[in-house]
């Protein structure tokens, strides 16, 4: 994985969710700030929204789009400015050069959920990100059947020069008072992620998962151009169905960072978007129930094509006003597209919207 | 620690360890565009096991002060004085590439206290540097960056020996953050050195020669010439690996050397 990022080196975990954890806890202790996009995994957002804070460690979340909003969020004791380059549910693109800019002019550095595009798509590393998370279930695995995260590091970041970073400038007595930027100049984050984090956290990966993911990495690109190729195919039959009310997809034109999308993302923005049907949440469940290729799951980044409608499950339990709140409608679809025929794919959300159809009347 | 010498401050590595004047101390130098961490497979664990150690940093990279030199003698004149305010009861000098010939000329001028022994690590002599190479750390460095990186790494992707890292990742990030004209300095005291012969003439301490089989920044078959004609001299090569043995073979690197400065040790 560092190979593929154009890092030092990496830190294979035992989930996505546990890399962020990892690097938050490498860099930080009570008393500290995040600025996070507000456009990302849930399970990132109750992290660092609700678990964080019972530890001392806050967020302020902005849009990823508003660059004064995550300016203005900054702090003395900010350590970490953290997004993902294709954020859902609006398919949102962090500007990741501008925000990689911004940060380093603060002595930040930037964290980048890579999970949706992969380095296939993106490299994080080019663009300025200093660290990088992937959530490895997903399209790393490729095929749904593990659970892993990886943490990889650039090397270019100077936490001395920052002032920020007492944990890898100053001598840590808990491993011989070792000064991890003395120890190692370039990899000083990923020496006390594993000296520190991962011994006393313990959330490393099996060797077993590791075998799994290192399979799916030898076929990622090729996998990868045929998840873009057969989004496309479905992004463009939605666009043509009336019964979708809107699509959030960044590389079509209407999207509001399309522009963004075909500069940084020039390969495709991915296999994961969101749609909305007309009709509200009986057409979401009966177009979810109604399809039989796309396997109805919570998961995303699998060889098959995977369904879920956030108001009639992870979501079932807010308001409509709540719902709204978090981008998502009521006829909201979260597609993760597999590597099937994508003939096959089309007909079955024929069928879909069929049922959908029917119960909008 | 930090060591005053002419008004500028320089950095040795020493894991943490003042230098003790009862313990022989290892003197870590490293190549062009490196710095002291190149040694971190290797250099702790001398501290650990009876020695003092500083891994240098050279004038001009990394945590050291000082003007950038461009000359193997005066890189070994600083050294030579380094050592004398490091101190410890006698010396072994290990290098590697560009360090290993500032090692060797510091080495043939060495004064007392005693030199125990003296490692060569990815040496050739003469270290010429193909002009492709010195014109791009001169014109652009990036460039020259990833031709030493690829040039110096025989391993392929996969497999690597330390957990987590990332070898040739590693070398580039360490040229990357390398001080602005340092890797053009660095190659260019390597292919200006003619010292070689005189200086490897006058050394009588115990000398290893340590090579990557597959080096070809350095190509073994140098070093062996040179360890063929020298009285007191171990040729050593490690398989599967380049230029970069220290973090391609890290393992295979330090069971040589803790062998044969243990057999060297003073007292
Ligand atoms: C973008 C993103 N980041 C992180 C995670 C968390 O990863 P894991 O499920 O491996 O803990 C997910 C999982 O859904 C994700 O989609």
């Amino acid at each position: 994985m560092a190979a593929l990022e154009d890092g030092v080196g990496g830190i294979a975990t035992a989930s996505g969710q546990a890399a962020l954890h990892l690097a938050v806890a490498t860099l930080m202790g009570a008393g500290s700030h995040i600025v996070a996009s507000n456009a990302i995994y849930g399970g990132s957002h109750n992290l660092l929204q609700y678990t964080l804070p019972r530890f001392g460690i806050d967020t302020t979340f902005a849009p990823p789009r508003d660059l004064d909003a995550i300016a203005a969020a900054i702090r003395p004791t900010t350590k970490l400015i953290f997004g993902e380059v294709v954020g859902n549910p609006g398919g949102d693109v962090l500007d990741v050069p501008a925000v990689a800019e911004l940060a380093h002019a603060h002595g930040i550095p930037l964290l980048i959920d890579s999970t949706f595009t992969t380095p296939y798509l993106f490299r994080p590393f080019h663009h300025g990100a200093d660290l990088i998370m992937h959530s490895a279930t997903k399209f790393l695995c490729g095929h749904g059947t593990v659970i892993g995260g990886v943490l990889t590091e650039h090397g270019r970041f100077d936490w001395k020069a920052s002032g920020r970073f007492d944990t890898l400038a100053a001598p840590y007595c808990g491993f011989h008072g070792m000064t991890f930027d003395e120890e190692s100049s370039q990899g000083a984050f990923l020496l006390r992620a594993r000296r520190e984090g991962l011994r006393d956290f313990g959330a490393c990966m099996s060797a077993t998962t590791a075998f799994y993911i290192l399979q799916g990495l030898e076929t990622l690109s090729i996998r990868m151009q045929r998840h873009q190729e057969n989004t496309r195919k479905v992004v463009q039959f939605l666009l043509e169905s009336d019964a979708v009310a809107d699509i959030s997809y960044p590389e079509l034109e209407q999207h509001p960072d399309h522009q963004l999308a075909q500069k940084l993302l020039p390969k495709g923005a991915g296999a994961v978007f969101c749609f909305t049907l007309r009709g509200g949440r009986e057409a979401g469940r009966a177009f979810t129930e109604g399809l039989e290729i796309f396997s109805h799951l919570a998961n995303v980044g699998d060889a098959k094509s995977l369904v879920i409608h956030p108001a009639s499950t992870t979501h079932y339990r807010m308001s409509d006003d709540d719902l709204l709140a978090a981008g998502i409608n009521q006829g909201t679809i979260r597609l993760s597209i597999g590597l099937e025929d994508a003939d096959d794919l089309l007909e079955d959300l024929s069928r879909g919207i069929h049922q959908a159809r029917r119960v909008a009347g | 620690m930090r060591i005053k010498l002419n008004d500028a401050d320089y950095y040795a590595y020493t894991a943490g360890h003042a230098p003790r004047r009862d313990r022989d101390t290892v003197v870590f130098v490293h190549g062009a565009g490196m710095e002291h961490s190149v040694w971190s497979h290797q250099s702790r664990y001398f501290a650990y096991h009876g020695y003092n150690i500083a891994a240098l940093d050279l004038p001009g990279h990394r945590l050291s002060g000082g003007e950038l030199l461009d000359d193997i003698a005066a890189m070994a004149g600083w050294l030579r004085e380094i050592i004398a305010r490091i101190g410890g009861r006698a010396f072994h000098l290990v290098g590697h590439s560009m360090g290993a010939l500032v090692a060797l000329q510091a080495a043939a001028d060495f004064a007392p206290p005693p030199l125990q022994s003296l490692t060569l690590i990815g040496f050739s002599y003469p270290m010429s540097v193909t002009p492709r190479l010195l014109e791009a750390a001169r014109d652009d460095p990036p460039a020259a960056y990833a031709m030493m990186t690829q040039w110096s790494h025989a391993s392929k992707v996969g497999g690597e020996p330390v957990p987590g890292f990332w070898s040739p990742g590693m070398q580039f990030s360490m040229m990357r953050n390398s001080a602005p004209g340092a890797i053009f300095a660095d190659l260019s005291a390597c292919n200006a050195y003619a010292g070689g012969e005189q200086a490897l003439a006058r050394i009588d301490c115990p000398t290893l020669f340590l090579c990557g089989r597959l080096d070809r920044m350095a190509p073994a078959k140098s070093a062996k010439a040179h360890a063929d004609r020298h009285a007191n001299a171990d040729m050593v090569f490690l398989p599967d690996c380049g230029h970069s043995l220290l973090s391609e073979a890290p393992h295979g690197v330090l069971r040589e050397l803790t062998r044969f400065i243990e057999r060297n040790r003073s007292a």
